[in-house]
């Protein structure tokens, strides 16, 4: 487990239409991904408006919703897409991948094939999203369903997390949904691993240009500069 | 010029603060009004418009930021055109972050109340089940595309959609699907597999029904999409010929088009234009004057032949467009239209074009647009031209990926209006002039106004019979353009600026009405009224049979609302309020005015007519046009389509009132007219309390026709078409007629007193006191001795009329007295009628038809009043004489003869007719007869009896081509009640149509039938389809072997004639295929006779030159 321990996540959209936040959020899209029955679904809803549903149907193709929670103090609209886990609904659900910014690779701790299933949904999220180098997306791992008695679970903690230093190190949470654990740390590490990866990226950016903008300091006496005000 | 009366009030506004919205657009779903707003929060708002008040009403996520956003009124959805930048691609590269477009549409998005309900999400054309969920939830769809959407446009009525990425645009069809299994319907798009090519990439696209407009800053273009599948074959040929652009079915291929038109430089303004290049008959529209290209005449079996015309630079005088040239026949550079002697000597010159057939002469008047009027006609009514019309560079195409993979599906441009921004129109501030907005308006009225769609196209909807047009409003920076395109137009060519709109500043946006146009300028807000009603109007004067008439078109249109606004950043437009969005700083407003209803605006611009009555009648009339117009049209239109079959109590209330104050403004402008000190404004009195609906006593009783100047001119319209009954009972009662009427001069009083039977009829004593009282001329005493017998004194008339001539009589009066004596005297009277109306057609086109027939002006002919009557009771008078079966009066069989040898009409009789019963024996009579006793009784009653020569006279009179179709019209309707002898002759001279003629000889009297087609075929498919038809009898009647042999005797007799008439080229066409043998006689006899021919030109040509050696 890791990526939760500093953020703090709030929930800023409600019900209340009048009283949203007018505030500049980034958007990102979140795509759940796993075999049917892991509790995907379960998940989403859990997340977005805290409620458990024990005999909910099927997702049927795609479903999507919007959330918008604050981490570290960032605001940020997370558009979490639910999609069936069914063989039979791969045409409908692929098309959707492109523009994703996280995915969470969902399985049930008891139950062993969804889990090993968990490459086949890494390898189809990478191919129909169209991801350049998909060693650098971020991914989440999400083992559902930690509220099963011991003696059914098949999947253990340890045999996720060497899967995942394999399979590029993607943060591990595991969850339930029926018991509200992990549910908002897990999202919460999701936009953690993403604001991660973005930060890397933009970085370059910073340190290759120079502010021509930026006012001299009126101590400057000499062209060395003092060292503790640099990173 | 632009009047400035400011009488546009808005009913009060509502204001709020918002967000800064991305996109927005107005929605009309059920019933409600909305306004929605795209935010950078990927969300949507919704906010209702109310009068008192403007609130959200919900908002609904979207996947990514919306660029543009349009609402359907069609099963209500709302599609967009969202990007999102793409981080994928930033990895490598970071400074150049791709944006990807998407096209999703939102279904049920008015419905959410509830943010936590997911959003169902699936690809158009792929079927999601959705068993498991509550009906109505909110959903999203998403196009399938291959290609970067850059825009977006959808049609309100069809539901269709049209994506746009760069220079090209996909149809996306909009279609209602069900489930199987759950039987459960919802909505889908479907790609279409072929593309529109444009020769700019557009920044605004809109599509109504089959009209699509696009625009960019310098380019506008107006097309349509037509199908001649689903069009008549008639106008088929006038599309092919008209095309401005071609199908491709590869791609955008080179094009050779300059090369043809390289030639033309030796050209002035007065060119003589020669070589007249007729492309075949399908140039009925378009007639291409070409210099130095004689060889046209492979006609337009390229496909860029049409569009090469209008591509040329130099063609300003190369295209001549007209709707009334029909035969061009000539195709040599004798042919010269001499543009000057058509301008000085337009008669002759005509005439001459006339004889030298290049123009028929039956299409009269003739109108010819020479490019520069086109351009004048489109352009905006003064002198700079900001556009050129027709660029060579604007061309819309359509592209299919390949032969194999996507067809045009028959789909065609018709190009309604192209035009382009003047490289050279830079203002004098250095500013380069643009396009700044456009938008595309359909118009639908109440009633079902064209007929044109009667198979379903993809791109009509079902509302389509009732779109009058379509209206095209087009910005420049600082002035604006209005147009409209009729949807039965067959003419493309006829694109005309109906107004232009000088703003008083640079435009930004516009809104449309039917009634009023509303621009945003950097001014604030400027209402003006508008000339589509005229417009309207005046197009559709040609159906209704009654009267009318409307205020001209060409009055200056007026400026009725002028509102400062700060910082306006968009205009809508909804069906009760006006939308602003304004920015100052950080912070939005939204400004919701609520329009005035029309009714409100009719009494704004009444009142202040009134205020300038007396000071300037002028003011007054213009106002009153203004108003009037106003409700002339929406008492007929409809907001959009789906109101149009709305009866309900409100719809039908608000139908009375506008229908009322419509009345009203008639009758105002009736007031006026009647009023006004120029005699020549009196007779627009008439139309105008016509169409008001006051009954002429009612109109006599108004205040404003007491004393009006021109009260006698309408009294006397009105007493020539007045019948006696109970609205004549109340003027005649109510109001001293003849005091009025004595006014006229006399011999108007005369021809009133002729022609007008109620007017004897209630006024007999006192208008013989008032002739009395003149001097006694001739027609006076004519007059008088109609008065007399109308007053029941014979012995008075008598004696009047004794010295009168009886040509004056015949010539003067008798037309003018006929029509109003009409179904009111017995037998004998008319058999005089009949009589006189022989001589006088007789006396009327014996000098005529003795030259040649051809002479005759048909169309001058159809629209004389009188001729058209004469004829008519004409034909009446031999139809009531031939239902008297039993008393046929026993005339001598060479009177008869004479008679009817005499017959001025005799020589357009067909001969077939004498082949026909009761001219010769019924065969068919006699092959159905089964009992040999029946046959003799046949024989018996067919010799015995005389035919009538009533019979004769009315099949030569129906024969003449200018006989008035109300004629035919009226004998077809007869004999679908009434059988007479010789109905079968009579009921084929009646239909117009060969084929169906021939259908019915076929069936019921086939012994006529080749006779018919010898007599009355002028086109080789005639003979086609009678071969055809012989050929299925021949084969359907073996079980009778009489009826075979007749049917075969009538082959033969076809095939006979057949070579000598035809060409041996026609008579392949003609001949069936698949049978060469039975056909091959007949070829060969052609070809005989075609050696024959030439053998015997031959000996002719060698005999004349041995004669002329011989005389040396």
């Amino acid at each position: 487990m890791s990526g939760n321990n500093s953020t703090t996540v709030g929930t800023l959209r409600g019900g209340n239409l009048q009283n949203r936040n007018s505030q500049r959020s980034t958007l990102l899209k979140v795509v759940i991904l796993g075999d049917g029955g892991v509790g995907k679904s379960c998940l989403m809803n859990r997340f977005v408006s805290n409620h458990f549903d024990e005999h909910s149907f099927h997702t049927i193709g795609v479903e999507f919703l919007n959330k918008d929670i604050e981490i570290n103090g960032e605001a940020y609209t997370l558009q979490i897409w639910d999609t069936a886990g069914q063989e039979r609904f791969k045409t409908l659900r692929t098309p959707f991948y492109r523009g994703s910014d996280i995915c969470l690779l969902t399985y049930a701790v008891d139950d062993r094939t969804s889990f090993k299933n968990l490459a086949l949904w890494r390898s189809e999220f990478l191919y129909y999203a169209d991801v350049q180098e998909g060693s650098t997306f971020p991914f989440i791992v999400v083992g559902n369903k930690m509220d099963v008695p011991d003696s059914e679970k098949q999947v253990s903690t340890e045999e996720a997390q060497a899967w995942c230093a394999e399979n590029g190190d993607p943060p591990l949470v595991e969850t339930s949904a029926k018991d509200a654990t992990n549910v908002e740390a897990a999202f919460g590490a999701a936009v953690a691993a993403w604001a991660q990866l973005e930060a890397r990226l933009e970085r370059p950016l910073v340190e290759d240009t120079v502010d021509l903008s930026k006012q001299q300091s009126p101590h400057r006496s000499s062209c060395c500069m003092p060292v503790s005000g640099a990173e | 010029m632009v009047r400035v009366i400011t009488v546009h009030n808005f009913l009060g506004q509502n204001v709020t603060q918002i967000e800064e919205p991305t996109a927005s657009c107005i929605a009309n779903a059920s019933g409600h009004e909305m306004l929605l707003l795209a935010l950078s929060t990927h969300c949507v708002e919704v906010w209702e418009l109310m009068v008192s008040d403007i609130k959200l009403h919900t908002v609904f996520p979207t996947v990514d930021m919306i660029n543009q956003m349009v609402h359907c009124t069609k099963e209500d959805y709302v599609v967009t055109l969202e990007s999102k930048l793409s981080r994928d691609a930033s990895i490598n590269n970071h400074t150049g972050k791709t944006i990807n477009n998407f096209v999703r549409i939102y279904v049920n998005w008015a419905m959410v109340k509830d943010q936590s309900q997911p959003m169902r999400a699936r690809i158009a054309g792929r079927v999601t089940p959705s068993l498991n969920r509550p009906l109505n939830s909110l959903e999203m769809i998403e196009l399938p595309l291959s290609v970067q959407p850059t825009l977006i446009a959808c049609c309100q009525s069809t539901g269709n959609l049209l994506v746009a990425s760069g220079n090209s645009a996909i149809l996306h069809e909009f279609k209602i699907e069900t489930q199987q299994v759950s039987k459960m319907k919802f909505i889908d798009f479907e790609a279409r597999p072929w593309s529109l090519g444009f020769s700019f990439s557009p920044t605004h696209m809109e599509i109504v029904e089959d009209f699509i407009s696009i625009m960019d800053k310098t380019n506008l273009c107006v097309f349509r999409l037509t199908n001649s599948m689903y069009e008549d074959i008639d106008q088929l040929s006038s599309l092919t010929s008209t095309n401005s652009s071609s199908i491709d079915k590869t791609s955008i291929s080179t094009d050779s088009s300059f090369v043809e038109n390289s030639n033309m430089a030796n050209q002035d303004d007065n060119t003589i234009l020669q070589g007249i290049n007729s492309k075949r008959k399908s140039s009925s529209q378009d007639l291409h004057f070409i210099v130095s290209e004689n060889n046209d005449s492979s006609g337009i079996s390229t496909k860029f032949k049409s569009r090469k015309h209008k591509s040329s630079k130099t063609s300003i005088w190369n295209k001549l467009e007209t709707g009334d040239f029909r035969k061009i026949k000539s195709n040599n550079n004798d042919t010269v239209i001499n543009l000057d002697h058509l301008l000085y000597n337009e008669k002759d010159e005509l005439q001459k074009l006339i004889d030298q057939e290049v123009v028929d002469g039956n299409s009269q008047p003739l109108t010819i647009n020479l490019p520069s009027i086109s351009l004048e006609r489109a352009g905006p009514g003064h002198t700079l031209s900001p556009f050129i019309l027709n660029p060579s560079d604007i061309r819309i195409i359509i592209k299919t990926n390949s032969p194999d993979l996507g067809w045009s599906e028959n789909y065609t441009i018709k190009n309604l209006l192209s035009l382009k921004i003047m490289a050279a129109n830079n203002k004098l501030d250095g500013s380069s002039e643009l396009f700044s907005c456009s938008l595309l308006k359909p118009l639908y009225m109440r009633k079902e106004c064209n007929n044109s769609c009667l198979k379903k196209s993809i791109l009509r909807s079902d509302k389509y019979t009732y779109l009058q047009g379509v209206s095209c409003f087009l910005c420049t920076l600082q002035e604006g353009y209005l147009y409209h395109f009729s949807a039965t137009s067959s003419n493309p060519t006829d694109a005309t600026c109906l107004t232009t709109y000088p703003f008083t500043a640079p435009v930004n946006h516009v809104a449309l009405e039917h009634t009023a146009l509303h621009a945003l300028t950097e001014a604030g807000l400027e209402s003006y009224t508008l000339r589509l009603s005229h417009h309207v109007a005046r197009m559709s004067n040609d159906i209704e049979n009654l009267r009318v008439t409307c205020p001209s078109i060409s009055e200056p249109v007026c400026l009725i609302g002028l509102r400062p606004f700060l910082g306006i950043q968009q205009l809508l437009h909804s069906k009760n309020y006006l939308i602003l969005l304004a920015k100052a700083e950080n912070s939005w407003t939204l400004y919701s005015l609520i329009l005035p209803k029309l009714e409100n605006l009719y009494y704004d611009i009444l009142n202040a007519a009134r205020n300038h009555k007396s000071s300037s009648p002028n003011t007054y009339r213009h106002l009153l046009g203004e108003a009037h117009a106003l409700i002339r049209l929406a008492k007929d239109a409809v907001y959009n389509c789906s109101d149009i079959n709305e009866f309900d109590d409100i719809a039908n209330k608000n139908g009375l009132k506008l229908k009322n104050l419509y009345n009203q403004s008639c009758a105002l402008l009736g007031d006026y007219y009647i009023r006004s000190e120029y005699e020549s404004d009196w007779d627009f009195c008439i139309p105008y309390y016509k169409m008001s609906g006051l009954k002429p006593s009612e109109v006599l009783s108004r205040k404003s026709s007491q004393d009006a100047p021109g009260l006698v001119t309408f009294l006397t319209d009105t007493l020539f078409t007045m019948k006696s009954g109970s609205e004549a009972d109340a003027l005649f009662q109510g109001f001293n007629i003849v005091e009025i009427i004595c006014k006229l001069k006399k011999p108007d009083l005369l021809i009133l007193i002729f022609s007008s039977p109620v007017l004897r009829e209630y006024t007999t004593e006192k208008l013989i006191h008032l002739l009395l009282l003149y001097e006694t001329d001739e027609l006076i005493k004519l007059a008088l001795a109609l008065l007399y017998i109308q007053a029941e004194k014979q012995e008075q008339a008598e004696k009047i009329l004794e010295p009168v001539s009886a040509l004056c009589i015949k010539r003067i009066v008798f037309l003018e007295y006929l029509p109003s004596r009409v179904g009111r005297d017995g037998h004998n009277a008319a058999m005089t009628l009949q009589v006189f109306l022989e001589k006088y057609l007789h006396n009327y086109f014996s000098t005529k038809l003795i030259i040649d027939s051809s002479v005759i002006n048909k169309n001058q002919i159809r629209t004389d009043f009188a001729l058209v009557e004469a004829f008519k009771l004409l034909v009446r008078s031999y139809l009531g004489k031939l239902t008297q079966t039993k008393v046929y009066k026993i005339e001598n069989k060479e009177n008869i003869q004479e008679n009817c040898d005499n017959f001025i009409f005799m020589k357009f009789r067909p001969h077939y007719l004498n082949g026909m019963p009761p001219y010769a024996k019924d065969y068919q009579k006699v092959l159905n007869v089964c009992d040999l006793k029946d046959l003799a009784d046949i024989d018996k009653t067919d010799t015995e009896k005389t035919i009538p020569m009533e019979l004769f006279k009315l099949q030569s009179v129906l024969s003449c081509d200018f006989i008035p179709n109300e004629c035919l019209y009226e004998v077809k309707q007869f004999l679908e009640t009434q059988e007479i002898d010789g109905s079968l002759s009579l009921k084929t001279l009646c239909t117009q149509n060969t084929e169906e003629a021939t259908v019915l000889l076929m069936d019921n009297c086939s012994q006529a039938v080749v006779q018919y087609a010898k007599d009355m075929y002028t086109k080789d498919s005639e003979w086609k389809y009678l071969i055809e038809i012989t050929q299925s009898k021949i084969a359907t009647s073996n079980s009778r072997q009489e009826l075979q042999c007749l049917y075969a005797q009538i082959m033969k007799g076809i095939l006979n004639y057949l070579p000598h008439t035809l060409s041996l080229k026609s008579l392949h066409r003609v001949l069936p295929k698949d049978d060469v043998i039975t056909f091959q006689k007949c070829s060969e006899m052609c070809n005989q006779i075609m050696h024959a021919e030439h053998v015997k030109s031959l000996i002719i040509e060698t005999g004349q030159q041995l004669l002329s050696t011989l005389k040396l």
